[in-house]
């Protein structure tokens, strides 16, 4: 028995070793956090693909979605930034033609545009959102303005409130979005 | 617009500072009004759900022995159609305090399908705690406690359990009547209250410990009846195979996962130790000392992986051996599977054999059962996922179990009667939300 014991302590010995080295290295860097979900679950629940719900791990019945790996409203998991204002950016800025629009760094550029009512001057606007969460200082909309003379485009001061304004046209839409969502 | 949206942080800030101070988030205008008692905004509360109902087919050795009352003959006969049930109610808080600290609360409800009906017990239907624990977590890794499964159950790898019922560790124990298969799953050790620690993650690897007083669950940490049932037994002086239970189980595992190449590699090795409860009026109970280790491998929708503990132990590496004469056998098992995805339809397979000291029934008179049994397994099946969060599964699970010296018809010791199979034949759906 004492031999079985012994070399049972034998074998075991590397991975004794093994955790302590790990232990050396955590005092020197910091790691990756490791999520709930990467560790077994034996309930026969975690055992079902997918939730009827849609939603990604049972209903939500009271607080926020602080999943923000898909399936919340408003940490979507496609979207690297808040879903209500990269939805209301995109909704408030649909006037203009849209030229690039990144949805995990949170920038849209829209190409230049002439209103109809006055030809002569042009519009552009970049609008970067800031991060997941809805906060009334997560967006920021820069308008560009061009005038034509002697039939090329020179730049011009666009009036101080526009950028302002364009940002509460955002943020009035998202929590117009969120009021919608959380309604339903 | 702004400028109410600002007043509105203005405002409510202002409360939630005021109260709650250094905990309380960054201003949020989005924040319900309120005191802050009130705001859940920082915290995240879900219910979810599981049900399944199956058509179960069962045939077990010594169930369908006719009339008369000689060996192996208990006059009770039982068909093989079933249908099952059995639901899950799970409540999960995870919250996030300002300084990064995570903590979270799971409380897993159940109706026990295993529990018969009893004095205390009223119907099979009972709803009873599975898992429940609470956790803090940060850079400095996981504190878990609670009723859990040990670090082995939580961070081994290698075990095919993603197709069906899950395989040897399915549903198919649901079904039989007595003798159920020890095949060593990783979860087998049960939920006994402990403490755990999981580091993060380091170029692939993470590791973890876990350490229980007791086999106990739950709040009492006494008894009600008996000594001898008391989560705190230490020793006992007049002892029966039931009294070998774990204490100071203390467990430690590593795992790596990491790719290469398009092929997912996971990796665990893990030490199971545990004392045991003493017998101060006769023979010994040997110390648990188990490793474990799992290995496996995933690509293209293929998934094979396996899993071989050795060392001292008894009947699996849960339950302590007691030191008889002529019965110290090595514990020893392994399990392997495979499985195949593709689109919405898993199938897979999985074996699994222990080879142990076994029952180790002492009858009154001080003789032991001393013969070495096997135990083996295959799980076949297949799950077709209808929509997320509903599934169909078929499963068809054969096991064997041999120990010489045992009568698995009387479940006494004998010479006849030394083996017993049974075959589960399980199909149904599966729903979580």
């Amino acid at each position: 028995m004492l031999k079985h014991r012994a070399r049972a302590a034998l074998n075991l010995r590397p991975l004794a070793a093994a955790p302590l080295m790990l232990l050396a290295l955590a005092a020197c860097s910091s790691g990756r956090v490791v999520e709930n979900d990467e560790y077994n679950n034996d309930s026969r629940r975690a055992r079902v693909q997918g939730r009827l719900s849609g939603e990604q791990d049972g209903l939500l019945i009271m607080g926020t979605d602080r999943s923000g790996r898909g399936g919340g409203a408003s940490e979507s998991g496609a979207l690297g930034v808040n879903a209500y204002l990269w939805r209301a950016t995109l909704d408030t800025l649909s006037f203009l033609p849209l030229s690039s629009a990144d949805p995990f760094g949170g920038v849209i550029i829209t190409d230049w545009y002439s209103p109809p009512a006055t030809p002569g001057e042009r519009f552009r606007a970049t609008a970067y959102i800031l991060g997941r969460q809805l906060r009334s200082d997560g967006v920021r909309i820069s308008v560009f303005r061009q005038e034509q003379r002697n039939g090329t485009w020179v730049d011009a001061p666009v009036a101080p409130s526009t950028n302002t304004d364009m940002e509460n046209q955002v943020l009035a839409r998202a929590r117009e979005l969120r009021s919608q969502t959380a309604a339903r | 617009m702004r400028k109410i949206l600002l007043g509105t942080t203005a405002v409510v800030g202002a409360v939630v500072m005021a109260s709650t101070g250094a905990m309380a988030q960054g201003a949020d205008p989005f924040r319900a009004a309120g005191p802050a008692m009130t705001s859940h905004r920082d915290l995240e509360v879900r219910l979810g759900g599981f049900f399944r109902f199956y058509y179960s087919n069962t045939d077990q050795d010594y169930l369908n022995n006719g009339t008369g009352t000689g060996a192996g003959r208990t006059g009770f006969n039982q068909g093989k159609s079933d249908f099952q049930e059995e639901t899950e109610i799970h409540i999960v808080a995870n919250g996030k305090a300002a300084n990064g600290l995570r903590y979270g609360v799971a409380v897993e409800i159940q109706n026990d399908s295993v529990r018969q009906a009893t004095s205390g017990t009223n119907s099979k239907t009972s709803l009873d705690l599975d898992e429940v624990w609470g956790y803090v977590a940060g850079s400095f890794g996981q504190l878990r406690m609670g009723d859990e499964d040990n670090v082995w159950g939580l961070m081994s790898v290698g075990q095919i359990a993603n197709f069906a019922t899950g395989g040897l560790d399915g549903d198919f124990y649901d079904s039989l009547s007595g003798n159920s298969p020890a095949l060593s799953q990783p979860s087998d050790a049960g939920d006994n209250t402990k403490i755990i620690y999981m580091s993060p993650q380091f170029a692939g690897f993470d590791f973890g410990a876990s350490f229980a007083f007791n086999t106990g669950e739950g709040p009492l940490s006494g008894c009600t009846t008996g000594n001898a049932s008391c989560d705190r037994l230490a020793s006992i002086e007049t002892f029966g195979s039931s009294t070998a239970r774990r204490r100071n189980e203390v467990v430690a595992a590593l795992r790596y996962r990491g790719s290469f190449a398009g092929v997912g590699l996971g990796a665990s090795a893990a030490y199971i130790g545990a004392d045991a409860v003493k017998n101060t009026n006769g023979f010994g109970v040997d110390r648990i000392n188990v490793g474990a280790l799992g290995l496996q491998l995933s690509a293209y929708g293929f998934l094979v992986g396996g899993q071989y503990l050795f060392g001292d132990a008894g009947l699996g590496f849960a339950t302590p051996r007691l030191k008889l004469v002529n019965d110290d056998r090595r514990y020893e098992a392994f399990n392997v599977g495979a499985s195949y995805t593709l689109g919405q339809i898993t199938v897979g397979a999985q074996y699994g054999e222990t080879r142990s000291a076994g029952a180790q029934s002492v009858n009154t008179a001080g003789l032991a059962n001393t013969g070495g049994r096997t135990d083996k397994g295959l799980s076949v099946g297949g799950t077709y996922r209808i929509s997320p969060g509903i599934e169909y599964i078929a499963e068809y699970t054969t096991y064997k179990i041999e120990e010489a010296g045992v009568n698995f018809a009387t479940g006494g010791r004998g010479t006849a009667n030394n083996s017993v199979d049974g075959q589960v034949f399980l199909t149904g759906f599966r729903f979580a939300f």
